[in-house]
């Protein structure tokens, strides 16, 4: 997390810090790590050393770094540390090629790129490291951060063990955890909706079923015994009420059977819970069946691959020669279109609910994947508390980890499955992102709270994020001896989104063909453009319903994630830094003078108290502040055009004479 | 007048061109000598100039009636359905009339009354003066000199009788240079940096074709490199592509051969020909207006537009300039063809990334004056004022306008001014209602007599500052700040409030700049509230009554500083009447009181979108 660093007293030579459990493995020294400059590429000499907790480079001359503007940072995750869960590919050079590198390796290469999953890019050199050296480190790196890993060999547990008095929480902390009946009431109670529905602790112990958290909430009527039938399943889940009574459920659906005998049992069941639900006092219900008609987790996976490869830049050559093809990349990736079809699918829900007065079931396979991600939109767009900081860190804890969300499997943190790993958290925070990119006065916290939190998906220090379930945590954090047996690393037999190739392959284009169809005539029903339309035609309630823009050129990239560790992508003097910096600079002022004259008032001499000037000389600052600290730039004046002529689909044209010639009709 | 037949035609509708549900407004529609008027049933008024027209469109007859789909230069676009055809084709004449006219004379300006008697209007043309201006850069000095060359328009007709050239220019050079220079346009001042001693320079391209040479050009540029007393060698910047220079040659034309030149380093930067722009710009719209843009849809259009891609060409060569200067000290001369499009751009861009005077609401008036209109740039050609060659026109001064809002989106401290003072410069370089950007040079401008007939527009702009002010601006700044803007592709991104900024329904409703420029009006009526309360309480003190309560109320309202008054403002919005009613959930908890609070400082008491097209309206009345 970034605070402001109270001058943390520097210790003049290279140390290693070591967080309380964190042991070093292994480590090399005289490996140059090559630094970013214009296309000239030097480096700076240190030492790699491989933790069961990180990779950090220290490097010979550290002096250097420690300027003023180092006042942000991460404090747990120094400017050279990757985290062994942020390493995304491993790539070695033999003989200028670029080669990914995993298992055993036969021949050691002489220079070591890491692409990491924040986005950063490390080179070393390896070329004037001792032979010994090279083959430990090297092979060390490859097995901690790609060999499949077992849930207790996480850092967390060591890390849990040594530091364990540090788990006391803040009592300034409000995070409503849900993990007890009394934080699912009191939501019930903050939403009214607990006329309709009732908290359940038919769970308690996961003796129902392991993907469910212990405690939950279901419609009043609903006879606990039915939640058993079927593990959960079937079940529906309460998720939030919204003002006018309507309510967001959520539904796992049941497991697919062949026997008629009980597809037939299975089809009665879901007739006597739809009969439920489907008589007053409740609404009437839409169904939104996320498994079909809407994205699927493979869709988003190859999405997102492509989308990141626009930003692992391993040097400037490089980055030109993408950055023409910029716009097209980007469209292709269609990352942007996934985000926009999140919104709008989350946008229709909220119509449903809040013109129409209906219930919104949302079904899927777990209910634990595109579930998560439009409910939590849903809330965020209709429930002001979600913007709020707690209020939204208690939605994720609602939504996500205790809905089940498979953390462990979806970022891969052990390694075991790689089909698995689908940024569905990702991609929800950049749906936020374009929120409050959108609304900023409607959030309390920034987009640079956004970018942290999605760093600290791979730093193994918060357990929040790294587990499949909170039945996996509950078991794991409570019994980490090592002398249990093993627990199930996972818990539940998930089915996986990929089943049968050929079943996928089918839905996958039908899915996309439609997909197609519905988003390129964009006729989408008339109560959803109306309800847009007349929403945004209006000023904006800052506290009310919050609707985003889903229109093209609204979704946007989300720069300071995406981007920040790009030097040439950095404005100085500018950017939004500049105008955050002029409005801090006001608020402080009026503060400071707000303070005089409430001392005026009272006529008394407080002690003055300056107002800390945060962000000074924000003249000087970088766009990508706080990420990446002041960059050089290029002195010599230089044209970076050159690489457009190659593009000249304007051939013709520009062939002509200039100004004078007859061009016919242009 | 006689071309108007029907000045009144009822039960038309006005189609909203982004609407998926092709929803429409029924109204009255009204044609003036100056004028389309379309108003609503809800008594909303739509003004369309007839110089805005840029087409006029009959589509084929609908069961619902005739459409008539009308272009305008500032980027709207109006579809009409007019009940009758016989009403339609009478409109359609009248327009297509109208909006081409044939002679200067029959433009708006020469019949545009502003109620200002002549000393006025004169004073408005004396607002900018170029003399003071280059006064104000530090010429004449020991390097440069005013030449009198070009007091009659002997030398070059589309240079202004005042230019600037190194001290030791004789006549006979100027003369001699200008004859080896296309239309006459030889090297001269354009912008003089007084701490690095270098200058910007501009002529027209070299009439060297294959190998001609010009010992008085020659000469010429040698002075300009000497005229910088800090470094000798000198940058001569083609902004045309190479190819383009390459051809030139064959007629004559051609760019500088390096070697025939002592001291220079020769440069091209990659910028576009007029027609080349032109239809990127068409190409750009198109995309645009397909409805409903899916992300899709948009970004390749986007790229394979090359919009951006142009507006990057100039920004980087104004890069190029401002880090000759800064960074190396070295003086700079920029030409393209004749000298007056993108050497125009990118002298202009140069000195605005160069001295933050230009970034000012007045500097930046006064840059558009010296680098646009004094060393003419065509603007009634480019613009099509008149009934002319459809190939002259291109948007070459809307890039120049487009880079400087990608330079305030970089920068947004760095401008006094904001969107809405681009937006409404680009509306009047078409209105053809002020005198300041009719014809296409000086002299040409004389002949016209525009300052007799016709009004300046600065001074307009000016008594309305107050809508145009940046309020992140800080003008603290030293002089020579320099901006050193990004040029990757991911900075520049479509400017919708130009290109857009008649269509409501994608028009993002409001931004931070325009809560807070709210916020300063309500400030202001805040202040009058407390001026006439403060009135009242001395008025009541003069009665001799409750004493004790004057003195409470003087301390809680204390008009001081601006930035008070800021806090002032958040206090007394929430007992403001709030207008519309809040969209709030009843349900929320009690707990989040202190958020509730900050949301309702925020939300409402806004008027719902800035009217900058009702402003506009109104203007053009």
């Amino acid at each position: 997390e970034i605070h402001t660093n109270e001058k943390e007293v520097t210790e003049k030579e290279v140390t290693l810090h070591l967080l309380p459990g964190e042991q070093v493995l292994c480590e090399a020294s005289t490996v140059l790590k090559y630094v970013q400059e214009d296309s000239s590429q030097h480096g700076v000499y240190g030492r790699l050393v491989c933790t069961d907790f990180k990779i950090a480079f220290l490097g010979d001359d550290e002096s250097a770094l420690d300027n003023d503007e180092t006042q942000f940072k991460n404090k747990v995750i120094g400017e050279n540390d990757i985290t062994l869960h942020c390493v995304d590919q491993i790539y070695g050079v033999f003989d200028e090629k670029k080669k990914t590198l995993f298992g055993q390796l036969k021949k050691y290469p002489e220079k070591l790129i890491i692409h990491c999953k924040d986005l950063r890019v490390f080179q070393f050199c390896l070329r004037y490291t001792k032979e010994e050296e090279v083959k430990r480190i090297v092979s060390g790196i490859i097995h901690h951060t790609q060999a499949p890993k077992l849930l207790k060999r996480l850092f967390l547990f060591s890390y849990a063990t040594a530091a364990e008095n540090n788990t006391v929480t803040d009592p300034k902390n409000h995070t409503v955890m849900f993990d007890s009946l009394k934080d699912w009431c009191w939501e019930l109670e903050r939403t009214k909706g607990n006329m309709k529905y009732k908290a359940v602790s038919v769970n308690e112990g996961y003796e129902v079923c392991e993907r469910l958290p212990a405690y939950f909430v279901i419609p009043t009527p609903l006879p606990e015994e039915n939640v058993q039938r079927f593990q959960g399943h079937g079940i529906p889940i309460w998720c939030w009420s919204c003002h006018n009574g309507s309510a967001l459920l959520k539904m796992s659906a049941l497991p697919k059977e062949q026997d008629d005998g009980i597809l037939q049992i299975q089809k009665s069941f879901l007739d006597r819970i739809y009969k439920t639900i489907h008589r007053p006092p409740y609404e009437i219900v839409k169904t939104e069946d996320l498994s079909s008609n809407f994205l699927s987790l493979q869709e988003i996976q190859t999405a997102y691959s492509k989308f990141k490869q626009l930003f692992l830049i391993d040097n400037s050559t490089e980055f030109w020669d993408t950055d023409i093809k910029w716009f097209s990349l980007l469209e292709s990736s269609s990352w942007l279109d996934i985000i926009r079809r999140c919104l709008k699918k989350a946008i229709e829900i909220t119509e449903c609910m809040e013109a129409q007065n209906m219930n919104v079931l949302l079904l899927e396979e777990n209910a634990s994947d595109l579930c998560c991600l439009i409910s939590s939109l849903v809330q965020l767009m209709m429930d002001p508390h979600c913007r709020t900081r707690i209020g939204f860190q208690s939605l994720i804890q609602k939504e996500w980890v205790m809905g089940g969300h498979c953390f462990l499997d979806r970022c891969n943190h052990l390694r075991q499955n790689d089909k698995e790993e689908v940024p569905v958290f990702l991609l929800f925070l950049d749906c936020v992102w374009q929120l409050v990119h959108q609304h900023p006065p409607a959030f309390e916290f920034t987009e640079t709270y956004l970018t942290v939190l999605s760093d600290s998906l791979y730093i193994p220090i918060f357990s929040t994020f790294f587990f499949n379930s909170p039945h996996q945590k509950d078991t794991n954090m409570h019994q980490r001896q090592l002398s249990l047996p093993l627990t199930q690393s996972k818990s539940s037999p998930k089915r996986g989104f990929f089943r049968e190739e050929t079943d996928h392959l089918i839905k996958n284009l039908l899915g996309k063909r439609i997909s197609k169809l519905i988003n390129s005539s964009d006729e989408l029903q008339d109560n959803f453009r109306e309800f847009y339309d007349s929403w945004h035609s209006k000023p904006t309630d800052y506290h009310g319903l919050l609707l985003p823009h889903i229109e093209g050129p609204e979704i946007k990239v989300w720069a300071q994630r995406y981007l920040r560790w790009i030097p040439e992508a950095q404005i100085l003097g500018g950017g939004r830094v500049a105008t955050m910096s002029k409005l801090l600079e006001m608020m402080e002022e009026v503060q400071s003078l707000q303070e005089k004259i409430d001392e005026r008032h009272h006529s008394q001499q407080a002690p003055q108290a300056e107002a800390p000037c945060l962000l000074r000389n924000s003249a000087r600052l970088s766009s990508l502040f706080p990420f990446a600290l002041l960059q050089r730039h290029s002195s010599k004046p230089v044209l970076p055009t050159s690489g457009w002529k190659a593009l000249g689909d304007e051939d013709d044209l520009a062939k002509q004479e200039d100004e004078f010639v007859d061009l016919g009709d242009v | 007048m006689e071309h108007i037949r029907t000045t009144k035609v009822e039960q038309v509708k006005l189609l909203d061109r982004f609407s998926t549900s092709n929803k429409s407004l029924t109204g009255t529609l009204y044609l003036t000598a100056t004028h389309l008027l379309f108003i609503d049933s809800h008594q909303k008024e739509t003004w369309i100039l007839h110089h805005h027209i840029a087409s006029v469109e009959k589509l084929a007859l609908t069961t619902s009636g005739c459409p008539l789909v009308i272009q305008c230069k500032n980027f709207r676009i109006v579809h009409f359905i007019v009940p009758r055809e016989r009403d339609c084709h009478d409109i359609y004449n009248s327009l297509l009339q109208l909006s081409k006219q044939a002679k200067y004379e029959d433009l708006y300006a020469f019949s545009y009354n502003p109620k200002q008697n002549d000393s006025e209007r004169l004073q408005g043309w004396q607002l900018i003066d170029l003399a003071e201006e280059y006064k104000r850069m530090g010429v004449p000095n020991s390097h440069w000199e005013l030449s009198d060359a070009n007091r009659e328009y002997k030398i070059c007709e589309t240079y202004p009788r005042e230019l600037y050239v190194p001290w030791t220019t004789s006549k006979p050079i100027i003369v001699g240079s200008s004859k080896f220079r296309s239309k006459g346009r030889f090297p001269v001042l354009s912008y003089y940096h007084k701490d690095k001693k270098a200058a910007i320079c501009r002529c027209s391209q070299p009439l060297s074709g294959f190998s001609a040479r010009c010992m008085e050009d020659e000469h010429l540029l040698q002075a300009i490199s000497k005229a910088n007393p800090v470094n000798r060698y000198m940058y001569v910047v083609d902004t045309r592509p190479k190819l383009n220079a390459m051809a030139n040659r064959a007629a004559g034309k051609g760019y500088e051969n390096e070697d025939n030149y002592s001291s220079i380093r020769f440069q091209f930067v990659g910028i576009e020909n007029i027609h080349v722009m032109r239809s990127s710009l068409q190409k750009l719209l198109e995309v645009n207006s397909t409805k409903g843009l899916s992300v899709n849809d948009f970004y390749s259009g986007l790229e394979s537009s090359g919009w951006l891609r142009h507006i990057k060409a100039v920004m980087d060569a104004a890069i190029f300039l401002a880090k000759a200067i800064m960074v190396e000290n070295a003086s700079v001369l920029v030409h393209c063809s004749d000298g007056w499009d993108r050497t125009s751009q990118v002298c202009s861009l140069g000195s605005l990334l160069l001295d933050s005077y230009y970034r000012t609401i007045k500097g930046f008036m006064v840059l558009i004056e010296k680098d646009w209109i004094s060393f003419g740039h065509k603007f009634s050609e480019r613009c099509g004022h008149l009934d002319g060659d459809p190939k002259e026109v291109s948007p070459v001064f809307t890039q120049f306008l487009e880079c400087v809002w990608h330079l305030t989106e970089q920068f947004p401290q760095a401008f006094e001014f904001n969107e809405a003072f681009l937006l409404q410069i680009h509306e009047h370089i078409h209105s053809c209602q002020f005198g300041n950007f009719l014809g296409n040079c000086q002299k040409e401008r004389e002949e016209l007599k525009l300052r007799e007939k016709t009004y300046s527009l600065w001074p307009f702009l000016l008594e309305d500052q107050k809508k145009y002010l940046n309020p992140l601006y800080s003008s603290k700044s030293h002089r020579f700040i320099v901006l050193e803007p990004n040029t990757v592709s991911f900075s520049f991104k479509f400017w919708r409030n130009m290109y857009h900024q008649f269509d409501r329904t994608l028009h993002p409703r409001q931004s931070v700049f325009n809560i807070i420029m709210n916020m300063n009006e309500q400030n202001k009526q805040l202040e009058k509230d407390i001026k006439d309360l403060e009135s009242k309480i001395k008025q009541r003190k003069n009665k001799q009554t409750d004493d004790i309560l004057t003195k409470e109320l003087l301390h809680s309202v204390h008009p001081e500083s601006p930035t008070f008054k800021t806090s002032l403002c958040f206090k007394e919005q929430t007992l403001l009447p709030v207008n519309d009613s809040l969209r709030t959930i009843e349900g929320s908890s009690p707990a989040d009181n202190r958020y509730s609070e900050y949301a309702e400082e925020f939300s409402k008491s806004e008027p719902a979108v800035v009217s900058l097209e009702y402003g506009v309206a109104r203007m053009t009345c």
